[in-house]
């Protein structure tokens, strides 16, 4: 994992590929925050009243780690889109390219080639502007999650204050906070640097 | 890119090919155009890396507008892989092609141009002044593969039958057929994987007259030349140039060539 994340590829697609593959360890992670949720809940249920605050609070954390990855699923759909309209867009750019080295030898200017170069433009226009468009959205996803992550934290340090009063369970209880902190301080960790990866393809 | 006409009576025929601006590790070929008033036909029109110099000389020779249809003789890069560009710069066109080649060569970029499947047992294309027959070729060298046939013009166009290997900048006709032998007889052997298939397309293009035999690599071939070339694939055996080590005579020859 982290031999992939110290990776700096230069090419947009190889970026694309690099951001997709940190993001199924984003997953991962997610998935451990709702399993250390789950756990919370079991602890919670044998502590009974002494930690009823707890419920609510491994509840949002189990939302949260579905959530994680309901909008990692997202990314990787608007990733695979956005890979499929770069490639359209470099074969349009490509194409365009050797159109116009190929008229710039015309021995005569050709009304019907000088039209379709000008179509082959405005596709190419409208092929970058919408690479444009998923990568906004992907950035904006990737700010989400890292809201996500952030709420998790908040909500680890509450759980620490509740597992004080849990007496015997306050270790368990706390041992759930840290692996929630853990976990969130790792995707967000992650997600910073997917975010560094699209900038710089941007 | 060079263009010479080759055929000229109420359509035209060109040969395109000499590239100066080629790249150098990219095989020489050679392009064919026929003009017919208004429905022109471009054969084989080669590579990506050739179509910036095929443009200019395609629009030199005719109105690009005006090319309705394209062939490929069968699914090379050499041959086709501009697809995708001519796709873009001809999109009304129709491409006449292998049935069986169809979902691959999609591959090379085929979204506005229509895709004409040629059956195994050829078809032919109705230009205004001549009806020309895809002829077919299968295993020279390709699984699916067609010449065309002009039988106004009395051309053969014949694909990678003919080809060879030059150095560049040479002519453009077969001058003296024995000198040319050796610059084609590697090519034959190794890329033709069929005796039989060699001799039933021969029996069949025997029954043709032929002036001028057009390969999309090397030289054309002219007058009894085009009989010389029958005569001598007729005697080669083929599809049996990757040297067997049971047999020391086959690795001797391998290396002679
Ligand atoms: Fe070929
Ligand atoms: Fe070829």
């Amino acid at each position: 994992m982290t031999a992939i994340v110290d990776a700096q590829p230069k090419d947009l697609f190889a970026s694309t590929a690099t951001v997709v593959a940190h993001l199924e360890g984003v997953r991962q992670i997610a998935n451990g925050i709702s399993l250390a949720a789950a756990n919370a809940k079991a602890v919670a249920a044998r502590a009974g009243n002494r930690a009823s605050g707890f419920v609510p609070i491994t509840n949002f954390i189990d939302e949260m780690g579905r959530e994680t990855r309901r909008l990692v699923d997202r990314v990787n759909q608007d990733a695979q889109r956005m890979v499929r309209g770069m490639l359209a867009e470099q074969r349009l750019g490509d194409a365009l390219d050797r159109l116009h080295k190929g008229m710039a030898r015309l021995e005569e200017r050709s009304a019907y080639l000088d039209g379709i170069a000008r179509d082959l433009a405005q596709e190419h226009q409208a092929a970058s502007e919408s690479t444009k468009r998923h990568l906004d959205s992907l950035c904006e996803l990737l700010v989400t999650i890292t809201d996500h992550a952030r709420a998790a934290r908040m909500m680890s340090t509450r759980s620490r204050v509740e597992a004080t009063i849990a007496g015997d369970y306050q270790t368990s209880l706390e041992s759930v906070a840290d692996t929630v902190d853990n976990a969130a301080e790792h995707i967000r960790d992650v997600v910073m640097k997917c975010r560094v990866l699209l900038r710089t393809m941007g | 890119m060079i263009h010479h006409e080759i055929y000229g009576g109420r359509h035209h025929w060109f040969v395109f090919g000499r590239d100066p601006d080629k790249l150098g590790h990219i095989i020489d070929t050679n392009q064919y155009l026929v003009c017919d008033r208004g429905a022109n036909f471009l054969l084989d029109p080669g590579g990506i890396e050739t179509f910036s110099s095929m443009l200019p000389a395609v629009a030199a020779r005719c109105d690009i507008a005006e090319v309705k249809y394209l062939f490929a003789s069968h699914q090379d890069p050499d041959i086709i892989s501009s697809l995708g560009l001519w796709d873009k710069a001809i999109p009304h066109a129709k491409l006449y092609a292998p049935w069986l080649w169809e979902g691959f060569l999609k591959h090379f970029g085929c979204h506005n141009i229509e895709y004409v499947g040629i059956p195994d047992e050829g078809m032919t294309l109705d230009l205004p002044s001549v009806k020309l027959q895809f002829v077919p070729a299968h295993y020279l060298h390709s699984s699916g593969n067609y010449h065309v046939y002009d039988p106004v013009a009395k051309i053969l166009m014949s694909g990678d039958v003919g080809a060879a290997l030059e150095p560049p900048g040479a002519p453009m006709f077969v001058d003296d057929f024995a000198e040319h032998v050796p610059k084609m007889e590697l090519f034959h052997r190794r890329w033709m994987p069929s005796n039989r298939a060699k001799n039933d397309w021969i029996a069949r293009v025997r029954q043709l007259d032929i002036d001028v035999m057009a390969p999309q690599h090397g030289r054309l071939f002219r007058g009894d030349d085009v009989k010389r070339f029958l005569d001598w694939f007729e005697a080669l055996e083929v599809g049996i140039a990757i040297p067997r080590e049971d047999e020391p005579e086959a690795l001797d020859e391998q290396e002679a060539a």
